[in-house]
């Protein structure tokens, strides 16, 4: 048994992570939810609710269902809006201790730059992701994450109003992953994250109707790993920036893949719900397989993929 | 709120598709409350993946005299009732809870109204026993409930037991009334002379359907209402907005079943 401390940290972008298990946007509230199970201070980071401007409404109902290993969604990016995320919830989240990283969208490439902009100089905040690839909203999201002209763009302008250090978030939902990625990292973007949900639906087979109002949703949990770790696998070969791994992570060997195809962190998501734990659950596995595997330093093991 | 692996003390059918479950789950027990829930994993696979909430039918006290465990009422309605219906008592089974905020019970009811349509009557029960045992000027205490057919309508001597009058509709005629259980709360109201807005309480729960009635009888005679939502959940701590409700509060805001609800006035809902 192997007792020398593990290093398990890792740096995305100029974010220095203590480890490399972070939290998916959207799937852990503003941290304070799950904070009877996890302690938030314990996470690489915790990536909150994508937060726009002004406040959201979100979607009609019904915004979820379950499908076979997975879920659909079309909650329509519901927040509360930067000004209330500033003053509510942030405050919880620094006294916790945790290394926070703010997702921010807008439905105009002004309105990503005004957010970013805000966030700038508040305390407490290490990084931001720019969500270019929500497949629930008509008049942003998606639309700037399908287009390598468009991402570039957006991207482009945040970086001018933002210091902070800039994670982009890409949607599967394209031909070429790796034409997108290419393009946010050329605007500037200092690290990518992938995958966003890929776009699904489902119907009741009684009533002829769709299981979500909004028609389709954006597929998530175990169901898209495979499609999340292959393009993950595609963006990282082709970058220089580090690469975020996400898309059904369930446990640490889930994780792991990631890894070894070239993620230098991973986001957990839909496990989330499943088990509060999950984040914690997959930090110990990973390094519980960097002991039983003499890994002293995580880093050694990104993009070790044979081929 | 906590999560605990907590063994299963018996599992029974109670009537056609209908389940009781009983559970030793003394962190729960301890804090649960009427109307609360809690969500329960039904399979360590991935499929079915997300954990399935269940109201609390009753919060019962061991020998000990401490409260220590829970029972749901459920019926099998897909996938993962299915495979609940199947578990065997001293197997374990993973649930988080108390979940939400529950029933909250004036000690100065003197009439309380318990409106139960189908499952819905689940936390009725635990509902009745904490509304007996805190208020001490209850004059009356009845429970309407309506079900489609016979097997449908359950826990009917459990509340005669309590000594809660009991009135049942059901839709094809099968047991008293033939119709909905709205019949049975508009005729009470009318027979009644009740002085609204004092101390007659109004609770309920069941489908969508039944509380939009109720919701807007009780409104006319101006009484108060609390009624348990039930939704689609994924997370149930307030993370994953899929459980939203429409409310009147600020005007027309979402509130989150899971953490606001699932008990709500039903003046606070806007009806779709």
């Amino acid at each position: 048994m192997n007792h020398s401390p593990l290093d398990l940290s890792v740096n995305i972008g100029g974010i220095q992570l203590k480890n490399p298990v972070m939290t998916a946007s959207g799937t852990f509230g503003y941290g304070e939810e799950y904070a009877p199970y996890v302690g938030l201070d314990k996470l690489g980071a915790i990536v909150v609710k994508g937060i726009s401007l002004k406040p959201r409404t979100g979607n009609p109902l019904p915004r979820i269902v379950e499908t076979t290993g997975g879920m659909l969604n079309s909650i329509g990016l519901e927040n509360i809006g930067a000004d209330r995320f500033i003053e509510e919830k942030l405050p919880y989240l620094i006294d916790s201790g945790a290394t926070i990283i703010a997702n921010i969208f807008g439905s105009s490439i002004e309105e990503y730059g005004d957010v970013a902009n805000k966030l700038d100089d508040i305390h407490g905040i290490s990084g931001l992701e720019i969500n270019i690839s929500c497949p629930n909203v008509k008049e942003g999201g998606m639309i700037f994450g399908t287009d390598p002209h468009m991402a570039f763009e957006v991207v482009n302008f945040v970086r001018q109003s933002t210091k902070l250090p800039l994670i982009v978030k890409l949607s599967p939902n394209v031909t070429d992953i790796a034409e997108i990625a290419r393009s946010v990292q050329d605007a500037g973007a200092d690290a990518i994250s992938l995958i966003n949900t890929i776009r699904g639906m489902a119907i009741n087979i009684e009533t002829k109707t769709p299981k979500l109002a909004n028609i389709t949703g954006g597929l998530s949990g175990p169901a898209i790993k495979p499609i999340a770790l292959r393009m993950v696998w595609e963006v990282a070969r082709v970058t220089e920036i580090p690469v975020i791994g996400i898309g059904g992570i369930m446990n640490s060997d889930d994780a792991l893949e990631f890894i070894i195809a070239g993620a230098s962190a991973i986001q957990v998501g839909t496990a989330n719900f499943v088990n509060p734990k999950a984040t914690v659950d997959i930090l110990s596995g990973i390094e519980k397989y960097m002991r039983d595997h003499r890994i002293g330093d995580i880093k050694s093991l990104i993009g070790t993929l044979r081929i | 709120m906590y999560q605990v692996l907590s063994k299963i003390l018996f599992n029974i059918e109670v009537s056609p598709t209908y389940y009781k479950m009983g559970i030793d789950c003394p962190e729960i027990a301890s804090i649960a409350v009427p109307g609360q829930f809690i969500m329960i994993r039904v399979s360590n696979q991935l499929d079915p993946l997300l954990r399935r909430p269940f109201v609390i039918h009753r919060i019962q006290r061991a020998n000990t005299g401490s409260y220590s465990q829970v029972e749901i009422l459920y019926k099998i309605v897909g996938k993962g009732t299915e495979i609940m219906s199947k578990m065997k008592e001293y197997n374990d089974i993973d649930l988080l809870g108390p979940v939400g905020n529950g029933y909250r019970i004036d000690s100065n009811i003197r009439t309380a109204v318990l409106v139960g349509g189908g499952i819905g009557v689940a936390p009725l029960l635990s509902l009745a026993e904490r509304i007996i045992s805190q208020c001490s000027r209850l004059k009356s205490l009845i429970l309407l409930l309506g079900g489609k057919g016979r097997d449908d309508v359950l826990c009917v001597e459990e509340f005669e037991r309590l000594g809660v009058e009991v009135r049942v509709a059901t839709e094809d005629g099968s047991l008293e009334h033939r119709g909905l259980v709205v019949d049975l709360l508009l005729d009470y109201l009318e027979s009644r002379d009740y002085s609204p807005g004092s101390s007659t309480h109004c609770f309920a729960c069941g489908p969508d359907t039944m509380l939009k009635e109720v919701s807007k009888i009780i409104a006319e005679k101006g009484i108060s209402c609390q009624i348990s939502l039930e939704s689609r959940m994924a997370c149930a701590v307030g993370a994953c907005l899929g459980c939203v409700v429409r409310t009147k509060a600020g005007g027309d805001v979402y509130k989150k079943v899971c953490k606001d609800g699932p008990v709500f006035d039903s003046n606070e809902i806007i009806w779709e």
